[in-house]
């Protein structure tokens, strides 16, 4: 069926995702590969969400549309600059085609690659609301109990501290703004760690647009 | 009496006061600039701001063997010779190393350390007793693992506190290494 066919496909992309971003733990040819599995992933997920691309041009364009649109499009533009930009300096799948300022590309991929990071954790906030009731059949939308909010809040609070703290020390403004390409000297990086930072810097960007969104559509409700 | 106990005080705040204007290095040092540069682009650059605030002789670390032109096949040799211990041949000497006790060394940050060319400088010669202080180009990994490979590959040799430099602003990075250099002790 469609949904499982969409969750599938949407789930994979979130764990390929981070094996793709983990280049100094998996080394070049994981990372190649890897990348590949996630462009055919996001295909697949621009195919089943073709009703999306049909309607774009359709319809009233509210505030939280346009934000949402625009998300949409800078993540595809983003992940067109990360595929292009990989090509040439491709040492796994694409070792025939070369380019001689390959460090200018490497510079560019890597800075399409953390402002698509970003993009996506945005991007997955909007949608998440979509993504829970996709993955129950049922359409209930009890609200939620206090009880069950203040252990939601109380896990995510720490979560989102966490995770603006891995944003600075990760250096991804830096990253994002092209002034630093490369990851600052870790002499232990471990695996865990760096899944828990980047894992907590999606959270938080998602949070961003999950309770935002949230919070402007109950003040529209308002007025 | 007077005269002669102004004219000391005179003379003593004149020194004083000259030496916190000066920038002359202290004078029992005899300064090497060694510096490695995969293109003799910015590393190079550094080691021209470092030389023009303490002196000294400037000295390129060249291999024998150039590496490839391309951006991933150097990355990919870098890769193997780090992993496999086989650093490059160097093609040039210091002549008189042994008179030389201060060594700033420079390198450009390849996988997150000191080139493979300049692994190969450090176990050529004999740094003992020598101070060595690390600068390093980069382009966001900082001095990474720089220092403590040198420490690995020198142990007898003092080490300063190096100073990491981003790569493309290298042009400007004048009055960072000034700093750099005051903080350190090696400028008056």
């Amino acid at each position: 069926m469609k949904r499982i066919l969409r969750l599938l496909v949407d789930v994979s992309m979130f764990l390929v995702l981070f094996l793709v971003m983990a280049y100094n733990f998996t080394g070049n040819a994981i990372h190649e590969w890897s990348g590949m599995l996630l462009s055919l992933l996001f295909l697949s997920h621009l195919l089943l969400n073709g009703a999306w691309l049909r309607r774009i041009f359709r319809g009233h364009y509210s505030f939280l549309r346009i934000v949402s649109t625009s998300i949409n499009l800078l993540l595809l533009l983003s992940f067109l600059v990360v595929f292009i930009a990989a090509v040439p300096i491709s040492a796994e799948l694409f070792p025939f085609i070369s380019f001689s300022e390959g460090m200018e590309l490497a510079r560019i991929h890597i800075w399409a690659s953390n402002c698509l990071f970003l993009l996506v954790a945005l991007h997955g906030g909007i949608q998440w609301s979509r993504f829970k009731q996709n993955l129950s059949r049922k359409s209930k939308k009890r609200p939620r109990s206090l009880r069950q909010l203040t252990l939601i809040y109380a896990l995510l609070f720490p979560v989102l501290a966490y995770g603006v703290w891995a944003f600075v020390d990760r250096g991804i403004l830096y990253k994002i703004t092209m002034y630093y390409t490369f990851d600052p000297g870790r002499a232990n990086d471990s695996f865990l760690r760096f899944v828990a930072d980047y894992l907590s810097i999606f959270i938080l960007f998602a949070s961003l647009t999950y309770y935002g969104f949230a919070w402007l559509r109950a003040r529209r409700r308002q007025n | 009496m007077k005269k002669k106990i102004f004219c000391t005080a005179f003379v003593l705040a004149f020194l004083s006061a000259s030496s916190a204007f000066s920038q002359t290095p202290k004078s029992e040092e005899k300064i090497l600039i060694a510096y490695y540069s995969l293109r003799n682009g910015n590393t190079r650059i550094a080691a021209e701001h470092i030389q023009k605030n303490v002196g000294g002789d400037i000295f390129r670390i060249e291999t024998v063997q150039s590496y490839p032109s391309e951006y991933r096949a150097v990355t990919a040799q870098a890769k193997k010779e780090f992993d496999t211990g086989a650093w490059p041949d160097l093609k040039t000497q210091v002549k008189n190393f042994e008179n030389y006790n201060v060594i700033y060394l420079g390198s450009p940050n390849w996988w997150g350390t000191i080139a493979p060319a300049v692994m190969r400088f450090l176990s050529t010669y004999d740094f003992s007793g020598k101070t060595i202080i690390p600068f390093i180009t980069h382009e966001g990994s900082r001095m990474g693992q720089s220092e403590a490979d040198i420490k690995k590959l020198a142990p007898k040799a003092e080490l300063l506190p190096g100073i990491a430099i981003r790569g493309r602003s290298v042009n400007d990075a004048g009055a960072d290494v000034e700093n750099w250099l005051r903080k350190i002790g090696k400028l008056k």
